[in-house]
């Protein structure tokens, strides 16, 4: 069990998504980290493809048994996960 | 006293009328009909220039006494008297005078800045003043006399 | 709702205050005892109902949840099925602690639980409703999404409660791909607009099919549903959301037994803000949609301070939901198909037939076409002896045969009167029909005659689509005829015994049924004056009731169709309105307002 915290720092938007999962894939995979924290200081937006980026590494993790937490998120960014019940599958903390 | 008129040009067929004493006129294209309807039904607490209500085919209009709205005294003719029906903004409204007379062929440039007091009445009711042979035409400013007094 | 931090530190201190006020009225309700002051126990659910609707709009799910819990407990308190006795009290007092402990930690939040709270509040609604509602607290209802795996579990109180504001529940289908990253929108953008137009119930992403890190590709589609409730109807979601018909689909099954409950009347009062007096209890949804306005309102002017603009526009498009829903209503409740009493017509016109021994006829085509009952019952008569005189000029050996035609477009319904064969009448005849045109007139519908060569007489009428009808009793007062409101009247008196009347330093009034009425005049006060009049309209406005002498022996019904009224008239405080009458005659309609306060002493 190993846990690892990754911060984006930049919009997670349409645009940087591919280059992000890329980066995730080998922190879960290749890693082995199965506690992952995504760190959304300096974070101000999230699109639907970036929505779809943290449903896909929650996905993954479950996988193998493993829990994703969001931290640091802004008021929006919070209130935007918990209209869409995002917080039913994985934690969010607002920062 | 200065009367902010626009300026205006060419010729203009007057339809004249007398309000009490005084030879009246305005601009015959103002003029959606003239009828001698009297069935009027006076409308509770209103002021004494409003005439009352007149159902003109299916529509109401409002009719106005010009005479008591300039301030003039009445005139004694009642079979004469008809109303004018002019559209004001966007509404018909009919002024009461006591006696149609004939039109007129003016020109614009021909008229002439109406002094502060006409035969009694505030000049700002009228838009000017034209001479005809030996009678005054005094042309009205129909907007300035259907104006509610009531509103501050 | 996302919203910025401004608006939620005004939450915070509303909420904060209001429910500093919600305790103190709450010891004072527990002081009185059984006999509880209504006004005050409404005033306290009013209070929990806004801090509520702020928590929903705010995405704020357990001060949401908490508060509503307290809500239904308030709510059987103010019907009187719970006495706020001190046990309760102690109950609600424990939810209350729970609600500013859960406020406070808004910023920081802390997950906080609520369980204990909830089960206690629930213990107190379901002990105290009827069976049949009971199971409804802690009940869940399943709401199956179509097509897909998902299913929405929502208690069945809150299903009610929103049935209950005339809402209608619908499960929305969106792709975040298609519906929003491919519109360039946000999923931001999504929520705060669906969210203008109704209430976000529940909502699920179909997060198996979005997939892994390993096997998504990015275009791939991103299910996510949402249970809704608005007042809108299925077509207007249809517009408003701009989506496919599909992507909506009306919950009814799942929740019909709720619907039929909903049915049955619970008395609610609105509380401060409206008070609306109903005549037809059978009109629920009319009413379930005012409810609806009251609570939008409520907070709305809650907020009205807030710097926020999203707040408020967001209060503002939902309000502008429910009032087109409202008047939508209104418009469908006056309509019917023009075919139900056009029949009438036919029937006269056989009648006539009958008894003139001819065999006359009257094809009458109509279509689908619907129509304004209070205007086209007016019409019935008018429109038969234009026939039967059409019938008379008819020079012909053969039956007469008339065809009464009628069409519509955006603007206006025309009605064409011709016979069937022009030949049967002579050129040139025109109908004297002055008394028919009055009848149309007065329901401002244009009436011409014209004479064609290839349809001989044609009697047209246009009756325009956007009229404003007043329900009235028309009444004459001083040579004058007058409409007054049916909303404002409360009953007529004709039998005005002389001493009856009562004088009281200059203020008239009638007695009847152990009141003292008092009584208005339109052109003068004096008793003798009074005592001329024939009948006594008694009127309400507001809470003011007052007796309208009037000369009609017996005022009579009428479906008043009004005419702007002219600059002139506007400033005139005794009228609101003016309106023809079949006969030709200009009635007035009075200001009522004005008349109640003509005079304020009362006896």
């Amino acid at each position: 069990m190993s846990k690892k915290v990754i911060s984006p720092g930049q919009d997670i938007v349409a645009s940087m998504v591919p280059e992000f999962k890329k980066r995730l894939q080998e922190i879960i995979v290749e890693e082995g980290i199965t506690e992952l924290d995504i760190d959304l200081t300096g974070v101000e937006m999230v699109d639907s493809v970036g929505l779809g980026a943290f449903i896909a590494t929650h996905n993954s993790l479950s996988q193998k048994n493993g829990k994703l937490t969001v931290i640091n998120a802004s008021a929006d960014i919070y209130s935007l996960f918990k209209t869409m019940r995002l917080d039913q599958h994985f934690e969010i903390q607002q920062g | 006293m200065s009367n902010q008129k626009a300026e205006k040009d060419g010729k203009v067929d007057l339809a004249t009328f007398y309000v009490g004493e005084a030879l009246c006129g305005m601009d015959i294209l103002k003029i959606q009909e003239i009828n001698k309807n009297m069935e009027i039904t006076s409308v509770p607490n209103s002021p004494d220039y409003v005439v009352g209500v007149l159902n003109m085919r299916g529509r109401i209009v409002t009719i106005i006494d010009v005479c008591q709205k300039l301030g003039l005294p009445q005139s004694k003719s009642k079979d004469t008297q008809r109303n004018i029906i002019v559209n004001s903004q966007n509404e018909y409204i009919g002024l009461l005078v006591d006696k149609v007379a004939e039109v007129v062929p003016a020109e614009w440039r021909k008229v002439t800045p109406p002094p502060s007091n006409v035969r009694g009445v505030q000049g700002k009711y009228f838009e000017g003043v034209y001479k005809k042979e030996n009678a005054l035409i005094a042309i009205l400013d129909v907007e300035e006399v259907l104006k509610d007094e009531s509103v501050s | 709702m996302i919203i910025d931090r401004e608006t939620i530190d005004l939450y915070i201190d509303e909420t904060n205050q209001s429910l500093a006020d919600i305790e103190k009225n709450l010891l004072i309700l527990e002081d009185m005892g059984p006999n509880i002051d209504k006004s005050l126990a409404n005033l306290i659910y009013n209070a929990m109902h806004v801090i509520r609707n702020g928590a929903s709009l705010l995405s704020l799910s357990k001060i949401k949840d908490l508060s509503q819990k307290i809500e239904n407990v308030l709510g059987l308190i103010c019907t009187s099925r719970l006495t706020p006795n001190p046990e309760v009290v102690n109950i609600l007092f424990q939810g209350i602690d729970r609600l500013y402990q859960l406020i406070e930690k808004i910023h920081s939040h802390e997950d906080m639980d609520i369980d204990e709270q909830l089960v206690l509040l629930t213990g107190l609604t379901s002990a105290v409703l009827p069976d049949d509602i009971k199971q409804s607290v802690t009940a869940v209802r399943d709401i199956p999404v179509p097509d897909a795996e998902h299913v929405f579990h929502i208690s069945e109180f809150n299903l009610i409660q929103v049935l209950e504001q005339g809402k209608n529940i619908y499960v929305l289908t969106f792709d975040l791909i298609k519906d929003v990253q491919e519109k360039n929108k946000t999923p931001l953008n999504l929520v705060q607009f669906i969210q203008q137009h109704g209430e976000m119930i529940d909502s699920v992403f179909d997060i198996k099919s979005i997939g892994t890190l390993e096997e998504n590709e990015t275009s791939s589609a991103m299910p996510y549903f949402v249970l809704f409730a608005s007042t809108l109807s299925y077509e207007d979601l249809i517009l408003v959301l701009d989506v496919q018909s599909d992507q909506i689909k009306p919950v009814n099954s799942a929740i019909s037994d709720l619907i039929l409950t909903n049915n049955k009347t619970h008395q609610k009062d609105l509380g401060p803000v409206i008070s609306v007096r109903y005549e037809d209890t059978e009109n629920k949804s009319c009413k379930n949609l005012l409810n609806a306005l009251s609570c939008e309102l409520d907070f709305a002017m809650n907020y009205f301070s807030c710097h926020s603009d999203k707040v408020l526009s967001m209060s503002m498009a939902r309000m502008q939901s429910v009032l087109k829903s409202l008047k939508d209503l209104q418009y469908q409740k006056n309509r019917i198909q023009a075919n139900k009493l056009l029949w009438k017509v036919g029937k006269n016109i056989r009648d006539h037939a009958y008894q003139n021994n001819s065999l006359a006829k009257l094809d009458i085509q109509c279509g689908q076409i619907m129509m304004d009952h209070r205007i086209l019952s007016r019409l019935i008569d008018p429109l038969t002896q234009i026939v039967i005189k059409m019938i008379r000029c008819a020079q012909t050996d053969i039956p007469a045969q008339i065809c009464l035609k009628m069409t519509q477009n955006d603007n206006f319904i025309q009605v064409t009167i011709t016979p069937a064969n022009p030949q049967i009448i002579a050129e040139e005849t025109y109908l004297d029909c002055s008394v028919e045109e009055n009848k149309f007139k007065a329901v401002s519908a244009e009436f011409t005659q014209t004479f064609d060569i290839s349809t001989g007489l044609v009697i047209t009428i246009r009756i325009p689509n956007n009229v404003i009808i007043l329900p009235g009793f028309g009444v004459a007062i001083d040579d004058h005829y007058y409409v007054i409101p049916k909303f404002n009247v409360t009953y007529c008196l004709t039998n005005l015994p002389k001493k009856m009347w009562h004088e009281n330093n200059s203020n008239i009034s009638f007695y009847h049924n152990e009141q003292h009425i008092p009584v208005v005049g339109i052109s003068s006060t004096d008793l003798s004056y009074f005592q001329t009049k024939k009948s006594l309209i008694v009127c309400n406005v507001g809470n003011q009731q007052f007796a309208l002498a009037s000369d009609s022996t017996e005022p009579f019904e009428l479906d008043a169709v009004c005419q702007p009224l002219s600059k002139q008239l506007k400033s005139n405080p005794l009228i609101a309105a003016n309106c023809l009458l079949d006969s030709g005659q200009i009635a007035f309609v009075p200001e009522m307002g004005f008349l109640a306060n003509k005079y304020l002493s009362i006896c």
